[in-house]
Order: C-alpha cells, then structure tokens, then sequence
C-alpha cells in the first residue's frame, strides 16, 4: 500500500515500496536487506543508525525515505568488506576499535563524513565531529585513536 | 542428544550448523538449516565426553562447542587460543560454536567474569586429550613411537623428518574420539560453568605460542564492514515483524482497557495478540507495527502498582522489611571500638538506580512449527532461558531450541531474555511464521532488570599511629540477580519473564536475594577485606526492591568499593597520611595487591601528599579493587568550584589478572569497564515518578559523550603461573571510589552520593 521510490544506495539505483513517512532505517535493513545501519533509539540520540547522504551524516532513524529518494545513500558496506576494506574501517580493525560493536557503524560513518570534510582534525573536532554517537562498551579512546589513525597521524589523542 | 547423532548431524550438516551461529540464515539455505534443527531431539549432551566439546573435521577445521557466549567481550577469540594453543592446531582452523542447545553443552550464565577462567577448562582439557590421542593415532599411522613424532599446526609429523606429516583431520575424520574428561564437582554457584581436569599432558606456559599474544580479534572486521553478523541482522523466510504494548514499567500490570479496533484496517496488521494483559502486534513491516503499537497505547489502561517518591528513595528504603541478611565470619572483635583507637568515623555512601544503556535495545526472533519452538536470542544463559521459555509456554524443553546470536553489548540482565518470552509468546500465537520482537528504546529503559540503589554504611578507627583498627561496613540492597542459574523448568509461579507476568494466569516476578558483594555472587560470604585490619565485619542486608532489580557489571563490587575506598581515603585524611601509602601499609604480605597499587602509582607519577591538602581544583584519587583479579585506579580530575563540574582528565589502572590469554583483548575489556563505571559516577540515575520509569531515553538518562571522556592507561601485570582470573568486570569496581577521592583532593570536600553531579558536589564544597 506504499509509494514507489528510487533510492541510490552504495552506487545502485534500488526500487522500494514503503509509505513516505517510513524511516529510511526500516527500508535500508529489511528492504534492501542492509546491516550497516542499526537501530539504536529511533529518536537521533544515538548514531546508531548514521548513513551518508549526499555527504553528510544523516540519522536513517528519523528520515523518512521519501526525504532519500533520489539521492546518494552510503552505508557501512558501501565503504568495504573485509577483503578490501575502506582505510578508515582498516584503521578500526588495527587499532582493534570494538567491543560489542554496535555503535561502529554509527563511528565509522560519522568519521567519514568528518574526514571527508576536515581531512586533518584535532582532537577537539573529532570528540565534537562524534559527540552524537554514543558508545555504552566505552571504547571512546581506541575510536579517537582509529579516526586520527585514519587521518593519517598516528599521533596521541589528547584528554578533553 | 546422544553424541552419535549429534556427530551425524555435523557429517551431513557441519557447514549448515556454522552457518546459523555465525553468519546468518538467508534464503533457502535458511529454510533447509532451520529444517535440520528442528528436527534434533536435544537430550543431554555428556560433559564428560571430549566429543561434546569438539569435534576435528575432513578437512582439518576444529568445530569447539562451547556453552559460554562473546558478548562482545572478546571470549570467542580467548576461547579459540586456548583450544589452538592446548591441540596444537592452527588458530583460523579453530571454529566457535556458542550456545546453541541440544549442540552445545550446558554451561549455565555467561556471567561473573569466568569464562576464562572456569568456562574455558573443559574446552583446554578436551584439547589435551585429542592431541594426546591424535599423537597415538599418528603413532599407528607412521608406525613410529610417539618420542619420535610431534604435534605442529594441524598436523602430526616426524620429527626427524618433517615433510612426512598427516593432518589431524585425516587422522580423525568423522570418528568420535570417545575420550573423557572429568567435571569437577564444585559446590557453589558456578557450578555450572562445568570446571574440568585431565590426565593428558597440558601445556606450560613458557611452551605458549598463541595463548598470551594479542591475537586480533576474529568479529571485528565483520563487524566493522557491515556484515550479517548481529542477532538484529537474522532475516528468515517468511519473517514477520513484531512490537509489544506494555506500560512504562518494570513490573507486572493488569489491562483494564485496550480499544482492538483501532488499528483494524492499518495497513500490513497481521495479528493482534492478546493474551492476558501481554499484548504484541505482528505486522507485515517493522514500521506498520510500530505504528500499531503507538496507537493501541492511545487507548491502553493497565493498572500498575504505585512506586515511592523518587526524591524520598532512600528514605523509603532505609524503611523497607530485611529480607535477607549475609555477614562475613568477621576479624578480631568488630562490634566495639578498640582500646588504643584515638579517632573514629562514620559514614554513609548511596547509589541509585542505574541502567544497563545498552545501546542496540533488545531483539529476539521465535518461530514455532507447531510442534517446536526455535528461538533466536542474545542470551547470556541459553539452558536456562529454554527452561524458562517452556514454563512459559507450557510445552517441554526439549521442543525448544534457543540459538545464541550476539545483540548489543548487555552487561548484564538487560532485556536479552524478556524480548525472547515476547517473541514465543507471539510465535505461539501465529505458528509458521518467524516472528522478530524488536523492543524500542523506551522498551529497554522501562522495563530492563535495573542496578538496585544501595546504602552502605561504614564506620572505622584508627590508632595514634594512623594505622586502621576497626573496619566495620555494612550495605543494604536491592537483589542483583533476576534470573535462574538452572536448566531444569521450575514451576513455583514465578518467572524471570515478563512475557510471563503479563500473559493469562500470569506468573509472579522471580529474583535472588544476593550478589551485592563479591564475584561468586555474595551467595556465600566471601567478604573479606582486602586490607589487614585487626577487627573488621562486612555485612548486609536486602530489601524488596520496588523496581526490577538484577545483574549489572560486577554487580554490588561497584558501590561497596565506591564506599570502601572512599572511607579509606576519608580515613587517611583523619591519619593525615597519604593515601597510597596508608594503603600499602595496610597491605602488608599481600604481593598482589601492594604490586597493583604500586604500579597505578608509578604509571601515574603520583607524588605523596595528604588529600585534599593542596585544594586548587584539580585531584588526584585511588582505589583498590578485587573482582576474582586485582585492579588499582588512580583518576586525575579537575573540579569547577564555580559550578561543581567535574572533569575527568585521565584513568590510569593496573590489573592482574594472573595469567594473560590476550593482552590487547584484556586492556580493551578494562578500559570499558572503566569508561562505564566513570560514565555511571559522573551522570546515570534512573529516575521515576508514582506510575512508571521516566527515565526512558538518552535524555532522561544521559551517558558519557566523546566530549567528556577521559583518557585512559592500563598497565598489565602478567603472571603466568596463576590461572586466568576475570576482566570483564574488574574495570568497573573502582572507579566511583577513584573518582570521588579525587574530587576531595581538587575541592576538599567529600561526595558521598552518585552520581557526582554538579549540584551535589557545590553542596558538598559549601
């Protein structure tokens, strides 16, 4: 009973089905059969849930798909795999930048966005660039090492 | 299940078993595996025998079948060394399965942080005996003498000529090993972690190659690329997608008014299931049945019990009935004040309720054939969870199947298992079909088993020497432990689900009285202070708690060693002596814990002072902490005077946990606790008010943000010749103490209450 729309997600043009006010989220997972994205709160609290849209971090959780339509969508796996990932998801694995792991989405995707925008950040900007993605394990400080890794200094990350 | 059959199924559907607990069900293959697990008839599996715990494939991959989980800790990669390391196989051919039941044997809860310390024996001793026997297999097969052979890699070869070698899973194939080991009979509460010996040679440490290196852990670069790794990533055929409508609370509630058609004709609606006062709709979509859900809460009435005044909670507690007592056997004569003691003081330490803020809320996937119950769930006890699944469900154990995939970090009793009793509940009610319950952020918040608050009180002496005589603390609190330890089905009328307090002839709420001190979970009483004091008693009491009370990461340790420690440094100010060195003194003969102290010190640089002599703002506080390993905390913090603030600069923290299986993996595990305890001193509060939880999102219950974090610096002390006791839960045992000793240090005044906020410490500076 939806509306059509046409996603660009990773490179492809996807065709969906879902009622304009659904939350990108929903139709990224179970539509387009997406795992990058999680569900965290549903309320853009968490960044569980951050894709890139058009360059920016967005939270899939309260944009509804209709906002997406014809625009580019990455997610985690549009960034790598693990036979040839994305450096800033190779930074993560060396600096073993996980825990649990269910907000390494959100922190990976933020990071590119931040990256993109600022190839050089202070630790300032980083801890700002993530201050909306909440990590519960507490691997702030292996994350902070892996976005400066990434940005190619593998200098010390400073207290706040 | 008979090992025989069990061994068949893996002959036939080996690769079928790992697909569905580590990469996922999708499509056809799905159908066909879900088929095959259907049709096992779990029985038990016998822990005495080596086939239940591994099994040496054709082509030489090592299937270990362990009972304990990963629940993002790392465990599954510890695990995997110390069987690569014992068998002499190649770490990548080492292939975890972890709880599944009626595959894996029963090892009770994943819990209280021995895992590697308990939970691994039975896997190292079945390790032993399979390469002692693969030896004499590769004697039969060079038909050499076995002085002449040895063990490499997966392969067994001729010393003296290497080139000839036969692999293990030549030497094996699909035989059964039929080697036993023996399961001690260990009369406590972990019993079920299945502690194990053997006669077959194991390896010391010096001969490690892979145990005690930092082997890379083996789910982060799936989890980091987005693969189809998480419980929350299962997509089956024919999946339905499921909410729950309950009231905001953590207690049974009776519906009294619920307008079904209102969401009649919403488009993708399944099924609306009422069963008692448990309502789920099921729906075509995950957003048509949130939408459902939010619209059937516009007419829902429960009637709830009323809970106390948030802003009287300890007031109201300090009242509540003892329902419990437990007391340590006690030192010296602790009921009076020495002879000889020139100072006494008194003090009274409180921790609210607090959360277990996990960030993925709580997911589980059930389907029912009509005869079997399969259920998906991130649980940390899969056993236990099928036996309270069939009370549930009112069909036997054995027509269930729980399979262990990995949710969000849980830390505890979070809602792993209550989403599960949703999804079998609405599974039951619509066969056939997969079912998945995702619950909502408010889901977690209001209805999760929640850290219990506590008052501890401490009442100390001291000498003309400054040296402590009298240690007397005492704690009341809430149960830490809202689940079972044991497999069998108990039908006493109470469950540890919810599902089972809302559904027609509803059960009651099941808890423990215990665990609020000490890593065997307080049930016996091994409460004894770290430090030699001449007379000295820990006690406490437990309380009903009005809110769902049950495990949180080192369960009680968290706010006894919050006032121990802080009564420590209170006491060395009394001594006027500095508190490192007040504690080495009380420390005497006891290497451990003067090592870790020590070291703390030295990765700190800390320069001997008395607290809070020097009050500019900025501190230094310490603390010791036991959680079956040791760990020191010195936190560097900075105190706003104009608005109490408190900013953590830096963590510094030794640990020894004995021996170290993966460096990395244990800094990893302590830094988080660390971070968690610091985040849940500084800020976490569940609040409420008369009809329900308010705190039911990131807003009303804030956690640290990357601005405020500390940096943090753990150092390892290894000693190898000791077992490998428990990390995941250490890091979290002496933080608030650090903390708040390190806020008298920088303000001269002394919080006695979590968390420290900014109210509470300008109160405390006035």
């Amino acid at each position: 009973m939806g509306r059509h729309f046409t996603l660009n997600v990773n490179g492809q043009r996807r065709a969906v089905e879902a009622e304009p006010e659904e939350p990108l989220l929903y139709v990224l997972r179970d539509d387009l059969e997406l795992n990058g994205p999680k569900f965290g709160c549903g309320l853009a609290q968490c960044g569980a849930c951050t894709v890139i849209m058009d360059g920016k971090a967005i939270r899939s959780c309260v944009t509804p798909v209709a906002a997406a339509a014809g625009h580019d969508v990455t997610t985690l796996e549009g960034l790598g795999s693990p036979e040839a990932p994305h450096p800033i998801q190779q930074a993560f694995i060396d600096e073993q930048a996980a825990q649990c792991g269910y907000c390494i989405n959100g922190m990976i995707m933020s990071t590119k966005a931040l990256l993109d925008r600022n190839p050089n950040p202070s630790d300032r900007e980083i801890r700002e660039a993530l201050a909306g993605n909440l990590c519960r394990c507490g691997t702030h400080i292996r994350i902070l090492r892996a976005v400066k890794r990434a940005a190619g200094n593998k200098g010390e990350v400073a207290s706040a | 299940m008979n090992t025989v059959s069990r061994r068949q199924f893996l002959k036939g559907t080996g690769a079928l078993v790992v697909a569905v607990v580590v990469e996922g069900l999708k499509g056809p293959a799905a159908a066909a595996s879900l088929a095959k697990l259907s049709s096992l008839a779990p029985r038990g599996i016998d822990p005495e025998s080596v086939d239940s715990w591994l099994a040496v494939r054709p082509d030489n991959i090592v299937s270990v079948f362990s009972g304990k989980v990963d629940l993002g800790t790392g465990v599954r990669t510890a695990l995997a060394q110390i069987v690569a390391e014992e068998l002499d196989a190649p770490f990548e051919s080492i292939d975890m399965v972890m709880g599944v039941t009626g595959v894996t044997p029963d090892q009770g809860l994943t819990d209280a942080s021995v895992s590697v310390q308990y939970g691994a024996q039975p896997l190292r001793a079945s390790a032993a005996e399979a390469r002692r026997a693969l030896l004499r297999f590769g004697s039969q097969h060079f038909g050499l003498p076995i002085s002449q052979l040895e063990s490499v890699d997966g392969y067994v070869r001729v010393k003296a000529d290497p080139e000839k070698r036969v692999s293990y899973g030549q030497l094996i194939g699909d035989k059964r090993l039929d080697l036993s080991i023996k399961i001690l009979k260990t009369p406590d509460f972990l019993s079920f972690t299945r502690r194990a010996k053997t006669d077959a040679p194991l390896k010391k440490p010096a001969e490690y190659k892979i145990v005690g290196t930092s082997v890379p852990r083996v789910d982060i670069p799936a989890k980091v690329t987005g693969q189809q790794y998480y419980l929350h990533d299962v997509r089956l055929p024919g999946m339905l997608h499921a909410r729950v409508l309950r009231p905001r609370v953590d207690a049974p509630a009776k519906l009294t008014a619920l307008d079904e058609s209102a969401v009649r004709g919403m488009p993708g609606i399944v099924k609306v299931v009422r069963n008692g006062s448990f309502v789920g709709v099921i729906a075509e979509r995950e957003f048509q049945a949130i939408r459902a859900v939010e619209k059937l809460r516009e007419s829902a009435k429960w009637q709830v019990d009323t809970l106390p005044a948030y802003d009287h909670l300890y007031d109201h507690l300090e009242q509540l009935p003892v329902e419990k007592t437990v007391s340590s056997e006690g030192v010296g004569n602790p009921s009076v004040v020495p002879e000889g003691a020139v100072k006494t003081l008194e003090a009274e330490y409180r921790n609210p309720y607090q959360s277990h803020g996990s960030i993925g809320p709580s997911c589980a996937l059930a389907q029912y054939s009509g005869d079997e119950l399969t259920v998906w769930a991130a649980t940390q006890s899969p056993y236990p969870l099928r036996a309270a699944l069939a009370v549930l469900v009112g069909i036997p154990p054995e027509k269930i199947r729980v399979v262990y995939r990995e949710g969000a970090g849980c830390y505890g009793q979070n809602g792993q298992d209550d989403v599960a009793g949703d999804a079998a509940l609405l599974a039951m009610a619509h066969p056939g079909h997969p079912i998945r319950v995702q619950w909502m952020r408010e889901d977690e918040f209001a209805a999760e088993a929640k850290y219990p608050a506590m008052i501890m009180n401490t009442k100390g002496a001291l000498d003309d020497k400054g040296n402590v005589v009298l240690f007397d603390f005492k704690f009341r609190s809430g149960p830490h432990l809202a689940r079972r330890a044991t497999s069998e089905p108990q039908h006493d009328g109470r469950s540890s689900l919810i599902a089972g307090w809302y559904r027609s002839r509803p059960l009651s709420p099941f808890w423990v009285y215990g665990a609020a001190f000490s890593r065997t979970h307080g049930l016996s009483t091994d409460l004894n202070p770290l430090y030699t004091i001449p007379n000295s008693i820990f006690k406490g009491v437990f309380y009903k708690s009005p809110l769902r009370a049950g495990e949180l990461r080192a369960v009680g340790d968290f706010s006894d060693f919050f006032a121990i420690e802080s009564f420590m440094d209170e006491l060395s100010v009394a001594a006027a002596r500095d508190p490192v060195d007040f504690r080495l003194e009380h420390l005497k003969g006891h290497t451990r814990r003067l090592d870790v102290v020590r070291e703390a010190a030295r990765l700190a640089k800390w320069t001997p002072h008395v607290s809070g002599e020097n009050p500019n703002g900025h501190g230094r506080g310490v603390a010791l902490a036991y959680h079956g390993s040791y760990i020191c905390v010195i936190v560097d913090a900075d105190v706003d005077r104009d608005s109490g603030e408190v900013h953590l600069k830096k963590i510094y923290a030794a640990v020894d946990v004995g021996l170290v299986v993966n460096p990395d993996g244990l800094k990893n595990q302590i830094e988080g606790g660390i971070m968690q305890a610091a985040s849940r001193s500084l800020k976490e509060q569940v609040m409420f008010d008369s009809n329900g939880i308010t705190s039911l999102d990131w807003s009303t219950y804030p956690i640290f943000r990357f601005p405020e974090v500390p940096q943090i610096e753990v150092a390892i002390i290894n000693r190898p010749d000791l077992e490998p006791a428990g990390a995941g839960e250490l890091g979290s045992c002496p933080v608030a103490g650090a903390i708040g000793n390190a806020i008298y240090d920088a303000v001269r005044a002394r919080v006695r209450e979590l968390p420290f906020t900014p109210e509470r410490v300008k109160a405390a500076m006035a």
